[in-house]
């Protein structure tokens, strides 16, 4: 089941949250709609979902036209940030929700909607739970609940508002991994907002990033990645120095810290290899790799790299000495923005 | 999308009926009758109307209703602020029956608090019989009203300070007093600032609600002309003698002072609001 | 210690004085005659005409006010629309206005000389000093509790309950009955309790409108006063505790309700 959003548009007063903004997504795909708060990217999987109503644009829901279609025909699975779950009822009777509402006729019988809720508590294994109420729930036991109230209708597309934002960085870790195994399972069409770029780029086959109500690139995560297409990109998916180089020739652009080459000033391989000399200020040495922050001699600008703990170790660094850095990779964008 | 003039884009259903619904029954119900009111008011001549809202009669009702209603706002300002206090920062057995028994002037009929009060303070009464030897009458004069008013107006200041002061970050005290500011610097540099706009909105619902008061006044005021008579009873009297224009000029006038009082109130609220969620960050 | 113990004695004698004192005078004086005089008083039947009509107007304007108010509160808790604070003060301007007021809008609307008198007398239609007014006058003065209780409530609760249940397929109304109405129950009872309450109890508006007609257009409330005015305090004081047994219920329902909602009182 596909979805398709064409020349969606959309204000709020005078605030335009979403500009001409397209987007296909294919059965068995999950997409990440990842942009930093006020991009629009909640608004337009509300939309998606028919909860809010574009100003002009249109949404297919596998070819046919849904634009017109309320929320309630639509059958999308919607998890909501904060869940939604309903207060008064137990965590069994929220999943059951979707089907008790069903008029007799198409309503399943009640030991069918018992053994489908049953089905559903062992897939997000919280069997035992199923008297509760979401109150008394941890945060990512409601997450996996509000997923499988969700599912419980068997919607022909999932969308997920920021589903783990408001989880601890522990659970978070978990719960995608076992999303991205759940959406494999299901073969619908899933998207999820997120602000994190990690997020994004570990569970989703394709990310869409997005930025005052446009989207700017959409690619797989190494696309996007390796090869953004302009500087906010670049810089919304990691930590990012602008560097400008030594003489005029060079053009100014943007380097990752990982990606400065650090060397004793001794070094040097030729005296106009694009190096700068720079002091260090910081070492951080807990962790995988060791941070660097640096400042420039030229021009007193901050840097920041990351080397590996084998290279820290053969350098022997000192805060306070200066080192020489030379970018390995430059990435240049033009005036208007486009890649160089 | 017939309603998005009036609205935001809304998908939750029912807007539209229960919008309707809601001004249908508010006009029915509220506005229509209360424009009566005013449009009665000014069907009769100016010259008459001003007569009859400044006899005699009227102004010394006026000096009444407002004097006792600003009295026993005051009164219960200061014995609500004590109660909120002691019920908000102490720890007594039977503190729950006291803060339930706050609110019994919100829930006991005007009337029946009107005969309750009178009984108390007459002669012979429980409380009158040790106050009327000492010269302190109450029952039948303008004191008995103040005591009336300031039954119904207690509840309203205790339950505006109290959740300022159940709020308030204690922790402010306890700094200033490790500044060395002595109990009394405490209280009215520190907490009196926090609460006062609180207490000050009681004092205004207190003083409003006093206003219009009837029940609980009228039977331990006595009614003596130009003496004990409150305003609301001047328009019942005026109806009864089926002098409809007298009872809506004074009518007219009450309710634009109460009117007054309300917005005052509202703005009030706003600050206190503001101060309680400045307070939050 | 000593401020502590001299504050909390005062704030208790204060709380006995002005208002423990009242009703328990109410009670003393309903039974100073014995019981014999407690029941015959209760039981006359002008007593039981007045329950009647009380209970009646309760019956009237508590519902009406409840449907109004959940209207009210849905609307403007759950939407944003140009006019909406205007409406939020309008439903509280019957708090504003003194009872006696209440009354009389309704005998300058109704009575002999009001806008409809003439249209009303033609066709002998009695709503002034008759149960319709006061009916009305209850109504009104009653008028924006329910209201008032749910906006907040259903203002915190936000809309993302109700936007759950309409993406999982439900209608509007089953939307309302499943969702919204379970989740704003213990806060409408408490709305409803404060309006019967007030309903019950009010004196002035009633007593403007109601011409006083013993055993036909007599309220509890108004009923007392004619008691006491006859210079029968038993039988005054005896009505009188029946309406106070009521308000003291009502205000353990109101703390049983607060504990339920949360918002006890620390």
């Amino acid at each position: 089941m596909s979805i398709a959003v064409e020349h969606i548009s959309k204000r709020f007063g005078t605030y335009e949250a979403l500009h001409d903004v397209s987007l296909k997504i294919e059965t068995g795909e999950l997409v990440a709609l990842l942009g930093p708060s006020g991009s629009g990217k909640t608004t337009l999987l509300r939309i998606i979902a028919g909860l809010d109503l574009p100003d002009s644009g249109s949404i297919r829901l596998n070819d046919e036209d849904a634009t017109a279609q309320t929320a309630r025909d639509r059958r999308v699975g919607f998890v909501f940030q904060h869940y939604a779950l309903f207060r008064h009822l137990s965590v069994f009777e929220n999943i059951a929700f979707g089907l008790r509402l069903r008029p007799r006729a198409t309503r399943p019988p009640e030991k069918e909607i018992r053994d489908r809720v049953n089905r559903l508590l062992e897939l997000i294994q919280l069997s035992w739970l199923g008297d509760r109420y979401p109150a008394q729930l941890s945060g990512g036991q409601r997450q996996r609940v509000a997923l499988a109230r969700a599912l419980a209708v068997e919607p022909r597309v999932l969308l997920l508002d920021e589903p783990f934002g408001a989880l601890d960085a522990k659970v978070r870790k978990e719960l995608r991994r076992w999303l991205r195994r759940l959406h494999d399972n299901l073969h619908v069409a899933s998207v999820f907002v997120t602000h994190d770029q990690e997020e994004a780029l570990e569970v989703s086959d394709r990310v869409a990033i997005m930025n005052t109500g446009r989207i700017e690139q959409t690619g797989t995560p190494t696309e996007v990645y390796d090869h953004p297409a302009s500087p906010f990109v670049y810089q919304f998916l990691g930590d990012v120095n602008l560097f400008h180089g030594r003489s005029e020739a060079h053009a100014s652009g943007y380097v990752r810290p990982f990606e400065l080459e650090i060397s004793r000033r001794g070094e040097n391989r030729g005296p106009d290899d694009g190096a700068v000399i720079a002091s260090i200020r910081f070492i951080g040495s807990a962790g995988p790799v060791v941070r660097l922050e640096l400042e420039r001699d030229d021009t007193a600008q901050p840097l920041e790299a990351e080397i590996t703990r084998d290279r820290f170790r053969e350098l022997d660094l000192k805060v306070g000495e200066k080192v020489s850095v030379t970018p390995r990779r430059l990435t240049t964008f033009n005036v208007a923005g486009l890649k160089g | 999308m017939s309603n998005s003039f009036l609205k935001r884009a809304s998908i939750l259903p029912g807007f539209g009926p229960a919008l309707g619904y809601t001004v249908l029954y508010l006009c029915l119900i509220v506005l229509i009758p209360l424009s009566a009111v005013f449009l009665k008011s000014v069907s009769s001549s100016w010259e008459h109307l001003w007569r009859t809202v400044t006899a005699p009669n009227v102004m010394a009702a006026y000096r009444l209703s407002f004097g006792a209603s600003f009295i026993a706002g005051i009164v219960s300002a200061a014995a609500g602020f004590l109660i909120a206090w002691v019920l908000v920062r102490y720890d007594f057995p039977g503190k729950a029956f006291c803060d339930a028994l706050v609110d019994l002037p919100f829930a006991l009929p005007t009337a029946v608090a009107g005969i309750a009060l009178t009984s108390l303070y007459t002669e012979n009464g429980w409380l009158g019989r040790y106050l009327v030897p000492l010269g302190i009458k109450v029952a039948f004069t303008p004191l008995g009203v103040v005591v009336a008013l300031t039954f119904i107006g207690l509840p309203f200041v205790v339950r505006s300070v109290q959740p300022v002061l159940a709020d308030a970050d204690r922790e402010l005290e306890e700094a200033a007093s490790s500044l060395g500011a002595s109990r009394l610097q405490v209280f009215t540099r520190v907490i009196f600032p926090m609460v006062g706009p609180a207490l000050l909105t009681g004092f205004a619902m207190a003083f409003a609600r006093a206003l219009g008061e009837y029940g609980s006044v009228i039977f331990i005021s006595g009614n003596l002309p130009m003496k004990t008579e409150i305003v609301p009873l001047l328009i019942v009297t005026k109806l009864e003698q089926y002098d409809y224009a007298g009872a809506t000029a004074i009518a007219v006038v009450m309710l634009l002072s109460s009117f007054l009082l309300l917005l005052g109130i509202n703005i009030l609220q706003r600050r206190t609001r503001r101060f309680m969620e400045a307070d939050q960050l | 210690m000593a401020v502590q113990w001299t504050l909390t004695l005062l704030a208790i004698a204060a709380l006995g004085a002005f208002i423990a004192l009242p009703l328990i005078a109410v009670f003393v004086q309903a039974f100073d005659k014995g019981w014999a005089a407690y029941l015959t008083a209760v039981s006359d039947p002008n007593t039981l005409s007045a329950i009647k009509l009380s209970l009646l107007a309760v019956g009237i304007a508590v519902p009406l006010n409840m449907i109004f108010g959940i209207a009210a509160a849905w609307v403007i808790a759950k939407f944003r629309f140009r006019g909406r604070d205007i409406l939020v003060s309008l439903i509280d301007i019957p708090f504003g206005v003194s009872p006696v007021i209440s009354g009389l809008i309704f005998i300058l609307l109704f009575g002999a000389g009001g806008w409809f008198g003439p249209w009303l007398e033609k066709y002998d239609i009695h709503i002034v000093f008759a149960v319709p007014g006061i009916i009305l006058a209850t109504i009104f003065v009653t008028f924006p509790f329910v209201a008032r209780e749910l906006i907040p409530l259903m203002e915190s609760q936000g809309i993302e309950e109700e936007e759950a249940a309409l993406v999982l397929g439900a209608s509007g109304w089953q939307m309302f009955f499943r969702v919204t109405l379970p989740n704003i129950r213990w806060g409408l009872l408490y709305g409803v309790v404060l309006c019967t309450a007030r309903a019950l109890g009010e004196f002035g508006a009633v007593s403007v409108v109601s011409g006083h007609i013993r055993g036909e257009t007599n309220t509890l409330p108004l009923h007392v006063e004619i008691l006491y005015n006859e210079y029968n305090y038993a039988g005054a004081f005896a009505v009188a505790s029946l309406l106070s047994v009521i308000a003291v219920v009502t205000l353990g329902l109101k703390k049983l309700l607060e504990w339920k909602t949360g918002r006890g009182t620390p």
